[in-house]
């Protein structure tokens, strides 16, 4: 095909071609099959015993235990556990509000684009993390004000993005066809135009996913978000901050966080190629 | 003769003062193959989306009325207007391959429109979509339903595009240069298969290209369109024989023909179209023209009877014609 994009882009799009991307995917579904059976591989993550408190790595407790003779190997598990849903809801929360919205406001134009876009440049234009501790601290610490201040400030990327693709794709052809057979306004826009554009939507929410997941557990790691005791790796890393000469209890968590982001930037050099254009 | 759709001094307007349409006037009657005829920028296209309320969000219709079995379908409202869209009135595009969605499957898309039109349950639909592919002309038509756009070849995708447009059964199909983007053999299918498919289904044609020798074989009556307007329109068989407006001479003039002498120069038309932000006063085709006479310049000729149901818009088409100049 002279032009890849028209031809049906599908799941194809998702492979994985170099070692490097499926080194990347090995590592992302790694982390997800640790954290799915976290509970079977790991003990409990808050039995504290204070008899072994910081205790280096042994096969006892292969990373260690922390401050309060908890083992880190089974915490950075079970870490995962909140780590990486926090990741995909920022995600799946920016991306629902923010394609909607840019999606209707490059659809519909007039007041709504104006309003939208203006709110989406002001929210640009302020430092993104600094403006989402302030709202998770205005709500309260919590998992989900951790999402929703994180997500507050990623939606605008995404209504941008959705927006830009429907203006593009209106004026396409195969669109001003689908209006000519009779669909309504909302039929062209969920049938045609939408699915259309979701295939860059979803490679740049995939893209995301790992600046997702490191917001996430810096607003953990401030306090913002997971509470102890529950093993969040941002948050261990936090309390293991206290007890430097451990180095473990915080090198092992942020080893986790690194790895997976690493990796989900790794795998995302599957849509760097050839007429995707970022 | 009744006529299905009637264009009446359809004028439609650019920013920046383009003026792509002025004072447009044609008919279809019901059962009739209209070709509307003219170079790029003469105004075809833009009337043939107007009918469908198809215009750019840029350009607005400053004049005119467009009647179709008697709606006045630039006044009407929308939900009728999306009412007689695909089932009435349907479209075949230039391009088969940016006409069709690319993520859905040409079944899909073909059963999009019966559903909802026809209100056929959704394997009702599928049934009468391997149908309609049949009847264009894909092999395997069932089971090619499944495959997207991409894995058909142009032609293949132009059938798919008229299967969509007869699916309704629409009294009227418009088709923009059906077979520009088409190679030679494919555009002798497919204006065969639209041959067929009008004589078979009784369905108004209007055909709009920039080839006279394409539409030839097609129209029963030819329009012949110059920077915005209707110069001259007849029936295909008097208008191609003997063109009476210069332009159409022009025009005619330069289609190569099989039974010229094979050292003959096509007759080009010196000088390029007008801009359509700065036409002339008078005559569009003024400048152009080798009969241009001082009234030429002054006033434009309005588009008058020049008997038979012939309509000519020249001050001289009758001295020329008695005087044989070409």
């Amino acid at each position: 095909m002279t032009r890849p994009v028209e031809s049906a882009p599908g799941l194809r799009l998702f492979r994985p071609t170099t070692p490097g991307q499926w080194a990347g995917l090995s590592i992302i579904a790694l982390w997800v099959l640790l954290a799915v059976l976290a509970t079977v591989l790991s003990a409990d993550p808050l039995a504290q015993q204070t008899a072994d408190r910081l205790q280096g790595p042994s096969l006892a407790h292969l990373f260690g235990t922390d401050q309060l003779g908890r083992d880190v190997f089974s915490r950075v598990l079970q870490g995962g556990r909140a780590t990486l849903p926090i990741g995909v809801s920022i995600v799946l929360l920016a991306t629902l509000v923010g394609v909607p919205l840019g999606a209707l406001a490059g659809f519909v134009r007039g007041w709504l684009d104006e309003a939208v876009m203006r709110v989406a440049d002001l929210l640009f234009a302020l430092p993104a993390l600094v403006l989402a501790l302030a709202i998770a601290a205005a709500l309260g610490p919590s998992v989900s004000s951790a999402v929703i201040a994180i997500a507050a400030v990623m939606w605008p990327r995404y209504a941008r993005l959705a927006r830009g693709q429907v203006l593009t794709l209106r004026r396409r052809e195969f669109v001003l066809a689908d209006r000519a057979t009779g669909a309504s306004p909302a039929q062209v826009l969920w049938q045609t135009v939408l699915p259309n554009a979701a295939p860059v939507v979803t490679l740049v929410a995939v893209l995301d996913l790992g600046t997702a997941t490191l917001a996430g557990a810096t607003l953990s790691f401030l306090g913002l978000g997971v509470q102890p005791p529950t093993p969040e790796w941002g948050a261990m890393v936090s309390t293991a901050v206290q007890t430097p000469e451990a180095w473990w209890s915080s090198l092992f968590p942020g080893l986790a966080l690194v790895s997976f982001v690493v990796a989900v930037n790794l795998y995302g050099q599957v849509f760097d190629r050839k007429g995707l254009g970022r | 003769m009744s006529s299905l759709l009637r264009i009446t001094d359809l004028s439609v307007e650019f920013p920046g003062g383009v003026r792509a349409a002025r004072g447009v006037s044609l008919e279809v009657a019901a059962g009739e193959t209209l070709a509307v005829v003219g170079e790029s920028g003469s105004g075809k296209s833009v009337t043939a989306l107007s009918v469908l309320g198809l215009l750019p969000e840029e350009a607005t219709v400053t004049g005119g009325r467009i009647e179709f079995a008697g709606v006045d379908l630039l006044r009407c409202p929308r939900r009728q207007l999306n009412e007689l869209r695909g089932r009435a009135v349907a479209m075949v595009y230039q391009d088969p391959l940016t006409a069709l969605n690319p993520v859905l499957t040409v079944g899909r898309q073909i059963e999009e429109g019966l559903q909802r039109h026809l209100g056929l349950r959704r394997r009702a639909a599928t049934v009468r979509a391997a149908e309609l592919l049949d009847l264009v002309g894909i092999p395997q038509a069932a089971r090619r339903l499944r495959d997207y756009p991409h894995q058909f070849s142009g032609g293949m995708r132009q059938r798919v595009v008229i299967a969509m447009a007869i699916s309704c059964d629409p009294r009227l199909i418009i088709a923009d240069e059906p077979t520009t983007a088409l190679d030679v053999t494919m555009q002798a299918q497919i204006l065969d298969l639209l041959r067929r498919l009008r004589d078979d289904l009784g369905t108004s044609l209007m055909v709009i290209s920039h080839d006279v020798g394409v539409v030839a074989g097609l129209a029963d009556r030819v329009a012949i369109m110059y920077a915005g307007r209707v110069v001259e329109s007849g029936t295909a068989v008097e208008l191609i024989g003997a063109p009476k407006h210069p332009y159409g001479r022009g025009l005619l003039a330069s289609v190569p023909r099989l039974d010229a002498p094979s050292r003959v120069r096509f007759a080009a038309i010196p000088g390029t179209p007008p801009d359509p932000t700065a036409l002339p006063a008078g005559c569009a085709f003024a400048p152009r023209c080798g009969h241009v006479v001082d009234r030429c310049r002054d006033a434009d000729p309005p588009l008058l009877d020049a008997a038979g149901g012939r309509l000519v818009a020249c001050w001289r088409h009758a001295e020329l014609a008695l005087g044989g100049a070409g």
